[in-house]
């Protein structure tokens, strides 16, 4: 698992597809938090990568999968929650 | 003579002045719409409906009581999950009947391992391997410590920024952003033990 970019050359990958960098950058880009700068780093490595476009890719579906898991755990809010708490702010205001 | 000192009430200028009209107003305008957000937020920290909903009752009388800390028009999704998660890790956890469910071992392993940059990764694309493995993201989820389950939940769930989970959390970005790393790490990992278990490499 190397770290160093400098083994990097178009269509042979970036040395590692666990490159910290990419890793961090891929989280950033997911979570919609990248700067320009990030995003203009991400299609440096998208281009020249091919297992950072795999493992983007990979990463991609996972969170969208476990977002939309999540997403359908969601429960029901019991009716009377809203009107209980209204009357007990309407004796403890 | 004598001499009457006065003593003047301190102020703080971050506090607002609202007529009590106006926090009723704030209260049913910008807090109560949050309550679905509230009370799943609440459920998946206690994982009990009653709890939940005194978790939930609590946080907003609480932020009735404190609505002079609140600047109107303001995040106030953000400003109730602060007091809900503080609720929830001083005052409730401690009363609880159920011991807290955190893995100290888990998140001390997680924060001192050398490999914490270390990433993990589950080929979740196929159909057949959703469907295989779907119903143990519940699992997978609630048995995180709770550090860890609050971040995707945040994030994952309710779509907060990391800079809105900064302040809910009181913790820098940064850290907001190498706990989710973490989080979602130990997520794939108990996602991909059990699809190993279940005959997928």
């Amino acid at each position: 698992m190397g770290k160093d970019n400098s083994t990097k050359s178009e269509g042979q990958g970036c040395g590692s597809r666990f490159c910290k960098e990419f890793v961090e950058i891929v989280q950033l880009i997911l979570d919609g938090e990248a700067s320009k700068e990030h995003k203009d780093r991400f299609y440096e490595y998208y281009m020249e990568c091919n297992d950072c476009i795999s493992y983007y890719n990979i990463e991609s579906s996972t969170i969208e999968f476990l977002k939309k898991k999540i997403e359908e755990e969601k429960v029901t809010v019991p009716v009377d929650l809203a009107n209980e708490i209204r009357t007990k702010l309407g004796k403890t205001a | 003579m004598t001499y009457m000192i006065v003593s003047q009430p301190m102020i703080d200028p971050k506090k607002k002045d609202y007529s009590e009209r106006e926090k009723v107003a704030i209260f049913d305008t910008e807090f109560m719409p949050h309550i679905d957000s509230m009370y799943n937020f609440a459920f998946k920290l206690t994982f009990d409906e009653e709890d939940a909903k005194d978790l939930v009752q609590d946080t907003y009388l609480k932020a009735f009581r404190f609505i002079s800390s609140f600047e109107k028009g303001t995040n106030a999704k953000a400003w109730l999950f602060r007091i809900l998660k503080n609720s929830f890790i001083n005052d409730y956890r401690k009363k609880s009947k159920q011991p807290a469910k955190v893995d100290y071992q888990e998140v001390e392993t997680f924060y001192n391992s050398e490999n914490t940059d270390q990433n993990i990764t589950i080929d979740l694309r196929s159909e057949t391997m959703q469907n295989r493995i779907g119903d143990e993201v519940t699992n997978a989820l609630n048995s995180l410590g709770v550090d860890f389950r609050i971040v995707i939940i945040l994030c994952d769930l309710e779509g907060f920024t990391y800079e809105e989970m900064a302040k809910i959390l009181d913790i820098p970005i940064g850290t907001v952003r190498s706990r989710l790393h973490r989080a979602r790490n130990l997520l794939k990992e108990k996602l991909n033990k059990y699809a190993q278990s279940l005959g997928y490499n």
